[in-house]
Order: C-alpha cells, then sequence, then structure tokens
C-alpha cells in the first residue's frame, strides 16, 4: 500500500494513501473525540467533534470526512479546537438528559452506585443502562466542565417501549445517524429507518413513524449493538451492562448455522451479536434476541438423572451413559433416535453410526417442530419400538410412557422426562469450559458422541441432505415456532409479536378484583403515584408507615411508604419509582384496574413525641421521599412545629410534589444536582449550611442521598432518615433490610424504617444493595407486545 | 387490500428510476391527491428501489409535503407573536378540542383540517385565523363556535 507522511501535532507520522486524517491519527496513536465516525461505515461528518485544523486550509474540517495528504500540517488539540467542540457537544446536550454531568457529586454517587438505576425511562446516566459503555458520557466526562448550564429537557413522548425487543429513547439520541448506516449497511442498502424530519423535531424513524414490528425492521438488532448511546438498547439484556467476555458459537435454532458471539459475564450468558458486520454475518430476530432467552429461561435442566427403583436420582455422566448403552444393546432393531435436524455434524454422525449399529430408526427432526413426524409417532403408537432416545421436547408424558426405555435429552425440563430412565442435561455444569454449560446442542454431541465411542463404532462419513426453507433473516415470518421442540414464544414471550404460538399465556395478567385504583398519575418520568380504595388501611394509617402492594397474584410483595390517606373516603396513596420489576407492574395500571393484594398499614410510625411547638425542622427528601416526607411535614405543621422543607432532584424534570409540601411547609427550599431550578446541589448542601438553625433533622430518598446528609447529622440535636429504599419483602424475612446501628443489628422493615440517621452505616448498606443487583435483573419487566403480527 | 393483484395507482414513467428524480414524483403524487400516502410510497418504493423509510425521510424533511388527505375546509391558527401575547394558544386548544383533533390533523369525516401558520400579518386583529381564505380577527370563543357550525 502506497504511504504517505504528514504532521500531527508536531509529530511526524506516516498512514495509508486512502486514509481519512482521523484514521491516520489513530493508527498513530493520536487521540481525536469523535462520536459518529464508525470504522467500518462511511464517513458522516455529522457530529462535529472530530474537528482538526490543517495549515493551508480554511476553517476547522472534520478530519472524518477529509482525505489525508502527503505533507498535510494538522492540529488536534488547540485551546480554539477545544472551544469549538465544547460548544458542539452543549449543543448535542441540550437535547439529552445531562444531569448526571452538571452534578457536584458525580464521583461520589457513582461510587456509591456503582451501576445504574434500573429504572423504567434513562433521565440521566445515573439511570441510563448505557453508562458502563457509553462513548458520549466519555466524551462529554472529558470536555465539559460543571457549570456549562445545560437546559433540562425531557420529552415522554420519545420514549417508545412498544416493539418487541427493542426499547428505544429518542431523548437519549444524538443523530449520530450510526443506526441508520448500520441497517443500510447489514441490509445490503436497504435499511429500515432513517432520520425523519428535521430541526428539533429530527428523529430516527421506521415509514410513518409507526413501531418498528409493522414496517420494515427485521430485529436483526444490529442498530442496538453500534449505537453509542442509550437510545437503543435491548430490552432483555440491557441492565448486565457491559460483558467480560465473547465466545464464538453457532446457532443451532435453523439451519442456517449462523456465527454468533455469546456475550458472557461472570459466566453467564447475557448476549448474543453477530460477529461482524457483513451483511452475511446477520442474525435473525430469534439469533439475536431469543437465544439468549431460551438458554436463560426458567427451568433450565443442569443434571443428569437416572431411574433407580422407580425414582430419578441424580447421577453422574457416566451412569447416565452405561444405563443408556445398557438400554441400546437391550433393545436393538426396536430402537427410535430422533434428534433434531440442526444438530452439529459430529452429533448427526455419531447418531447415524448408533442407529446402523443398533439398527434403530432414526428421525431428524425438522427444525421448527413442536413434535415428531407423523410417520414416528404413528410407529410409536405402532409399538414399533421398545426404547426411544429422543433429544429434545417432542414427545409427551403419554408417548413416552408407552415404550418400555426411554432416554431424553433436553436443556429444559420436559413432560416426557417424568416417564424417563434416563434424562441428559442439555445444560451441565462444566466448570472449566463455560459454552459448553450453556450450549444445549454442544452438550449433545458430546453425549452421541459418548455413546458411539463405548461401542467403538466407526462413524458414518455421509450427512443426511439438507432441505431448503426461508431463512428467517429475510423475513420475520420464517422465524422458527420452536426450537428442540419447545415453543420459542413460550420461552421469550415477545416473540409473540410475530404472530408466534404459545402454548399457554406467559404475559402478566391485570387482577380482576381486589384493591381498586382510584387515580393513577405519572409525576416525573418514572415517578408513579396511585390512590387505591382501601378504607381500612386508610382508617389506621400513620405517617412513616408503609403498606405492601401486589399488582396481580403473580408478582412480588413490595413495600411502598404509605403517603397520604382519607379514612372519611377510605383511599389511600402511594408514590413510587419505577425501578424494577413490581413498580413496573404497578405503573402500568391505570384508574378502574385493581391491585390484587394490599396489605398494611405496616411499620413504626413516626414518633412524634420528640417534637414541641415552636421547634424548628428541616425535612429533606429525595426521589421518592420527595412524597414521602409529606405525611410527616404534615403532622409536624399541625402540631405548630416551624417546617423547612428542601427536596432535590437531579434536574426539574424530575421534580414533582412542589404545590402540595408548600401547603406543609413554612419554608420551602429546591435543590437540583444540575441547577436547573432552585440552587444547585443536594439536600445535604442546605443541611451543612443551615444545620445549626434546626431542633431537628429528617432525611427521606436513595442511600447516597441519605449517606450524604449523614456527614451532618452532629449539627441538630435530633436526626433521622428512613431505610424504606433498602427493603425488599417487608416481612423482616429476607433479611435484605439488615442494617448496623453502632455496630447492634436492626431490621429496617421491622425495627424502622426511621432510624438514627448519624448512626446508620451506609458504607455497608450501599455495598449490600450492589450485592442485590443481578437478582433484579432477573426480576425485570419482560412486557408483553400485543399488536403486529407478521409483516412482510 | 392486495398490492401484487392490484394494479398500481400510480404512474412514474416519465421519471428514470434515480433518486435524484424522488422529489419530482413526489410532487406530481402530492398535485394528483393532496398528500402523501402510505401506497404511494410503497409504489415509489418499488419503481425508484428506495426503502420506505427513506422516502418517509425525503417526505418528513420538506415541509411542503403532507403526509394526510386535506380537509375540505382549513383552519389556520396564526402562531405570530402578536396572537400568542392575545390567546391564540387558547385558541387552538379550544378548536382541537371540539373537533377532537391535534395541529396538523383532520377530522375523521374529512371536513377540517386544522394548522397552525406562521404571522399572517394580521396583527391588528389579534387573535386571528384563516378559514379557507377568510381572515377572522379578534375571535372569542363564541365566536369560533359559530364559525364551525357554519362549516359544511
Ligand atoms: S446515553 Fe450515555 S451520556 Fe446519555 S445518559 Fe446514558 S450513559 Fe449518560
Ligand atoms: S439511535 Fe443511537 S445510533 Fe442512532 S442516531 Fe441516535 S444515538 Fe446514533
Ligand atoms: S434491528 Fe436490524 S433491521 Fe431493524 S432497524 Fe435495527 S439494524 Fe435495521
Ligand atoms: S466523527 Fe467526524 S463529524 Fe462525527
Ligand atoms: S425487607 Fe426483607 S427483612 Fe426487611
Amino acid at each position: 500500500m502506497e504511504k504517505i507522511h504528514l504532521t500531527i501535532d508536531g509529530v511526524q507520522i506516516e498512514a495509508n494513501k486512502g486514509d481519512t486524517v482521523l484514521q491516520a491519527a489513530r493508527n498513530a496513536g493520536i487521540f481525536i473525540p469523535s462520536l459518529c465516525a464508525h470504522k467500518e461505515l462511511s464517513p458522516y461528518g455529522a457530529c462535529r467533534l472530530c474537528v482538526v485544523e490543517i495549515d493551508n486550509v480554511r476553517g476547522t474540517p472534520t478530519s472524518c470526512t477529509t482525505p489525508a495528504a502527503d505533507g498535510m500540517v494538522v492540529r488536534t488539540n488547540t485551546e480554539q479546537l477545544n472551544t469549538q467542540r465544547r460548544r458542539t457537544l452543549e449543543l448535542m446536550m441540550s437535547g439529552h438528559t445531562s444531569a448526571c454531568f452538571s452534578c457536584d457529586s458525580r464521583e461520589e454517587c457513582e461510587a456509591v452506585k456503582p451501576t445504574p438505576a434500573k429504572a423504567g425511562i434513562s433521565t440521566r446516566c445515573g439511570t441510563c443502562s448505557n453508562r458502563s459503555d457509553c462513548s458520549l458520557r466519555q466524551v462529554s466526562l472529558g470536555n465539559f466542565t460543571r457549570d456549562m448550564g445545560l437546559p433540562s429537557i425531557y420529552d415522554p413522548a420519545k420514549v417508545e417501549r412498544d416493539d418487541p425487543f427493542i426499547d428505544r429513547d429518542h431523548n437519549l439520541c444524538i443523530l449520530c445517524g450510526i443506526c441508520v448506516r448500520t441497517c443500510e449497511k447489514v441490509h445490503d442498502g436497504k435499511g429500515a429507518i432513517a432520520i425523519a424530519n428535521r430541526g428539533s423535531k429530527a428523529k430516527i424513524s421506521s415509514a410513518f413513524g409507526k413501531e418498528w414490528n409493522m414496517e420494515e425492521c427485521l430485529f436483526c438488532g444490529a442498530c442496538i449493538d453500534e449505537c453509542p448511546t442509550g437510545c437503543l438498547t435491548d430490552r432483555w439484556s440491557r441492565w448486565f451492562g457491559k460483558e467480560d467476555g465473547v465466545v464464538e458459537s453457532v446457532c443451532r435454532m435453523c439451519p442456517e448455522n449462523c456465527k454468533i458471539n455469546l456475550r458472557l459475564k461472570n459466566g453467564r450468558l447475557i448476549g448474543v451479536e453477530k460477529t461482524s458486520l457483513k451483511p452475511e454475518d446477520q442474525l435473525c430476530a430469534l439469533g439475536r434476541f431469543g437465544y439468549v432467552q431460551i438458554l436463560n429461561s426458567q427451568g433450565r435442566l443442569s443434571r443428569h438423572y437416572v431411574k433407580i427403583g422407580g425414582e430419578m436420582i441424580p447421577s453422574s455422566f457416566e451412569e447416565a451413559l452405561d444405563r443408556t448403552a445398557e438400554i441400546f444393546e437391550r433393545n436393538a432393531g426396536k430402537i427410535l433416535i430422533a434428534v433434531p435436524e440442526t444438530s452439529a455434524d459430529e452429533a448427526k454422525r455419531s447418531a447415524m453410526a448408533l442407529s446402523k449399529k443398533f439398527n434403530a430408526d432414526l428421525e431428524f427432526v425438522k427444525f421448527d417442530a413442536a413434535e415428531l413426524s407423523e410417520e414416528s409417532r404413528k410407529n410409536i403408537e405402532g409399538k414399533k419400538y421398545s426404547a426411544m432416545f429422543v433429544a429434545g421436547d417432542y414427545v409427551g408424558e403419554e408417548l413416552a410412557g408407552s415404550v418400555e426405555s426411554f432416554v431424553n435429552f433436553d436443556f429444559l425440563r420436559n413432560k416426557s422426562q417424568n416417564s424417563a430412565d434416563v434424562v441428559f442435561a442439555g445444560a451441565f455444569e462444566d466448570e472449566k469450559n463455560i459454552v459448553k454449560k450453556l450450549e444445549g446442542q454442544e452438550a449433545l454431541t458430546s453425549v452421541l458422541k459418548a455413546l458411539s465411542d463405548k461401542f467403538s463404532i466407526e462413524e458414518s462419513e455421509e450427512l443426511p441432505k439438507t432441505r431448503e426453507f426461508v431463512s428467517p433473516k429475510t423475513s420475520k415470518c420464517a422465524v422458527p415456532h420452536a426450537y428442540m421442540g419447545h415453543l420459542v414464544a413460550d420461552l421469550a414471550p415477545d416473540f409473540a409479536a410475530f404472530g408466534l404460538p404459545v402454548s399457554k399465556k406467559t404475559g402478566e395478567e391485570k387482577a380482576k378484583s381486589g384493591y381498586e385504583i382510584l387515580e393513577s398519575k405519572v409525576l416525573a418520568p418514572n415517578f408513579h403515584s396511585i390512590k387505591i380504595k382501601a378504607p381500612d388501611m386508610a382508617k389506621y394509617a400513620k405517617a412513616g408507615q408503609f403498606a405492601i402492594l401486589m399488582a396481580n397474584e403473580k408478582s412480588e410483595r413490595s413495600p411502598f411508604t404509605i403517603i397520604d390517606w382519607n379514612a372519611e373516603d377510605g383511599w389511600v396513596q402511594f408514590v413510587f419509582e419505577e425501578v424494577g420489576r413490581s413498580s413496573a407492574e404497578l405503573g402500568r395500571l391505570s384508574k378502574g384496574d385493581f391491585l390484587a393484594s394490599a396489605s398494611g398499614p405496616l411499620g413504626t410510625p413516626f414518633d412524634f413525641s420528640n417534637f414541641k411547638q415552636g421547634q424548628k425542622v428541616l425535612l429533606m427528601g429525595g426521589c421518592y421521599g420527595i412524597a414521602a416526607i409529606y405525611p410527616v411535614a404534615r403532622e409536624l405543621k399541625k402540631m405548630g412545629v416551624k417546617t423547612t422543607v428542601a427536596i432535590e432532584a437531579s434536574t426539574s424534570f424530575m421534580l414533582f410534589f412542589e404545590d402540595k409540601l408548600k401547603t406543609v411547609a413554612d419554608e420551602f427550599i429546591v435543590m437540583t444536582r444540575d441547577g436547573t431550578k432552585g440552587s444547585k446541589g443536594g439536600c445535604s448542601n442546605v443541611y451543612e449550611k443551615r444545620g445549626g438553625e434546626f431542633d431537628a433533622a429528617i432525611a427521606v430518598g436513595c442511600v447516597f442521598m441519605m449517606k450524604q446528609c449523614s456527614l451532618f447529622a452532629s449539627k441538630t440535636p435530633l436526626s433521622l432518615c428512613s431505610l424504606n429504599p433498602i427493603m425488599v419483602d417487608g416481612t423482616g424475612m429476607c433479611g435484605a433490610c439488615r442494617v448496623s446501628l453502632d455496630g447492634e443489628t436492626k431490621f429496617a422493615c421491622v425495627d424502622g424504617p426511621f432510624f438514627d440517621l448519624g448512626k446508620v452505616d451506609f458504607n455497608e448498606l450501599a455495598k449490600r444493595r450492589t450485592a442485590y443487583s443481578l437478582l433484579e435483573i432477573d426480576a425485570m419487566p419482560r412486557h408483553l407486545h400485543s399488536g403486529g403480527g407478521c409483516h412482510k | 387490500m392486495n398490492n401484487d393483484t392490484q394494479s398500481k395507482k400510480y404512474d412514474f414513467s416519465a421519471y428514470e428510476p434515480k433518486r435524484e428524480n424522488l422529489v419530482a414524483a413526489l410532487q406530481d403524487v402530492q398535485d394528483k391527491d393532496g398528500y402523501i400516502s402510505e401506497d404511494a410510497v410503497k409504489e415509489l418504493s418499488e419503481y425508484f428501489g428506495i426503502t420506505r423509510s427513506d422516502i418517509y425521510s425525503v417526505v418528513s424533511f420538506y415541509a411542503q409535503f403532507k403526509f394526510a388527505k386535506p380537509g375540505r375546509h382549513i383552519i389556520k391558527v396564526c402562531k405570530g407573536t402578536a396572537c400568542h401575547v392575545r390567546g391564540s394558544g387558547s385558541l387552538l386548544a379550544a378548536l382541537e378540542e371540539r373537533l377532537g383533533i391535534k395541529e396538523g390533523e383532520t377530522t375523521p369525516d374529512g371536513l377540517v383540517s386544522l394548522e397552525r401558520v406562521a404571522c399572517l400579518g394580521a396583527c391588528a386583529l389579534a387573535p386571528a385565523i384563516v378559514v379557507d381564505d377568510k381572515v377572522y380577527g379578534r375571535v372569542s370563543l363564541a365566536q369560533l363556535q359559530k364559525i364551525l357550525e357554519g362549516l359544511k
């Protein structure tokens, strides 16, 4: 390749002819900020971050679109360029949720919360699933100062959560066009999305702005993988964050056998990705989104079983193998072997060899079949066989029981295993080889191979002929309905949106009776308020108490603070943040719906006996605490206590309840972390500065907010905090809300929720919160998409 | 509706199927129908070999193209400063409520389209609206009701 020479930032470098200035700099290890440049996509020149100065070239050209030339003298890092970049970023950020960048406590906060909160909607980096891997964040952290004064803008209409698999939040989009270019590239120029409208209304969109499921999108997921921000996310796997390892593998759900990259984290499969941006390396929706959900589905089988004395006993691989060999020998001539046609070639060879040796019938089951071929079924019913080896969920309990000996292989539990003599687990634990552990089909290869080795039979050379099929990569309609006999949409419910059959309804069902919802409101992104009819609870409720609510019978029991109530009218109000599953389920209920259960009031009421008329009290609320301090402030004010109510939010659009709080506050203070309303900072700043004026202080908010306030606990004779946010089941059973006070162990749900602010060990609390985060991901909502069907 | 069996509704044969002719073809569609329908985009996509999303992107870029069939009557509310100050916002809200549509939309019966326009130059008459080609000034809510009732 022809070489050219140029000078970048005073350094002589060599570059390939045809490189852009940006590529030349990168290859030489010189960093130029960029967002819309992508090494495999055509230059675009949209973000204007990669600007440089070049001798004898006017203005500041974008280095990603400027070809490098021999003798060029380039500067990438001048004062003027950096100012220009900052302006550009500011513009980009003015339509983006940006509070974390301006927040003075960002580092501290992120140390306490090392992973973002799993909120329904990203309102800043702190609740954005892209945080661990965000190019925009990286560039911004490197270029911004905290006093940029970015506007606080959020448009609920830009959050789109109606499509299967893909959540989109256009509030986070920077219009870099990478998704559009990616889609176009991987589909040979036929992209499904484009930038529609212009100016402030510009948006990544399918034709006519419809749901992507209704339009050309194939749900290959390529765009998600390349999007540099949190705008496009994979609903199922987004909260796992960045993988810690990638293993190459093969998808065995259809005869395409696409190459895939398995994304692993702590040995667990968290996602499946294409191996490159070449059109031929793209995946279908099933491979991209389904495989990971299927392999992670509940009911995974990870131990082998052998029937001994009528009972299935967990066994070693060898025991299972020995018993299977015995069955083969005993039943020669009367055996059916059935394995998926998509099995690995070696597996098929072994199966063919076994069938030859034992004179057994062999069926390669069609890749999208949920049961065996008619021929095989007739033969079984006609008592042709005395033994069967079936890999997958192809025969029911009865058919399996109709033969003398039945061996099943599956990566999940299935009904036929009830009638089995041997069960091989397709997900068996293999500590050394994670992939084997993950992949049912590779495990099948080892089972069949071990069997044929046992009889030392020669493997057959030939393979069965492949049949014609429509590739699911070319049409959503061709996505296989089943994998190893299991219905895909049973295991990954979103596929119902493509019209795939389900055997049972897996969607969350709304309760038909229980506690009626009288009102349901969104107060701010992720913050919901519901009023329910619960006369008994309303009669006994006291400030500081909580109740355990369940949206439907299957929901988890979760505690929520009682905010307001009216004994006469019999209603109780709750305000909660949408983080995790139970709150998301509650948030989806609307007026007229029912809560399956609501028990309360629970917890020790707030102790007002410590307060006297004429005292001055500082009440501080953040997040849900903005609402939770309301009943306490109301009661105090009634007692004649002088209340100063301070609330904090990351940014102005996250504030709520202001008018309501003003009615119970003698003094009302608003703090925002980015300074877009009230003063810049948090409640702890108020406490620090003015704590000395008060007889008592009460802090209610997230663990970080209370931790910050706790530093000033000595400023007031009495200081309290509410540990509601750390409770999980609210019964004293789960142990999640354990907390140390001066070395003494307490449970927030039983002994609290109010505790001495200065005595709580917040560092310990923060640590335990992180330990729970993986469990929380598993409990994230997988909501069922209703409309759609298959669109060509 | 099945596109395969139905004959094409539009004739683009005057144009070579090249991207640079797309806007001209779109203009023809708009002249013929008064708006750009999904069916038109589908046929354009087939003829020009350009994806639907791409055509949508082009159409939505130009303010001149409309996505909905205009109503028989068009009401334009002025969004100029003078009108704004004198309450064109609440006029628009009232119109949206009574017609059951948002700005930029057309009533389902095809009677009325509602639009907002830049200053009409009738600031002295603020707040002003234009119904078809007639300007109404200092419009009160009562008057609005009368105007709406008069439309057929
Ligand atoms: S997209 Fe990036 S910069 Fe934006 S909120 Fe998410 S992590 Fe932060
Ligand atoms: S969705 Fe992502 S990739 Fe697409 S333009 Fe927006 S930020 Fe860029
Ligand atoms: S999922 Fe695939 S087909 Fe759909 S928009 Fe993204 S890249 Fe295009
Ligand atoms: S990287 Fe060059 S303009 Fe975006
Ligand atoms: S919430 Fe589980 S023990 Fe308190």
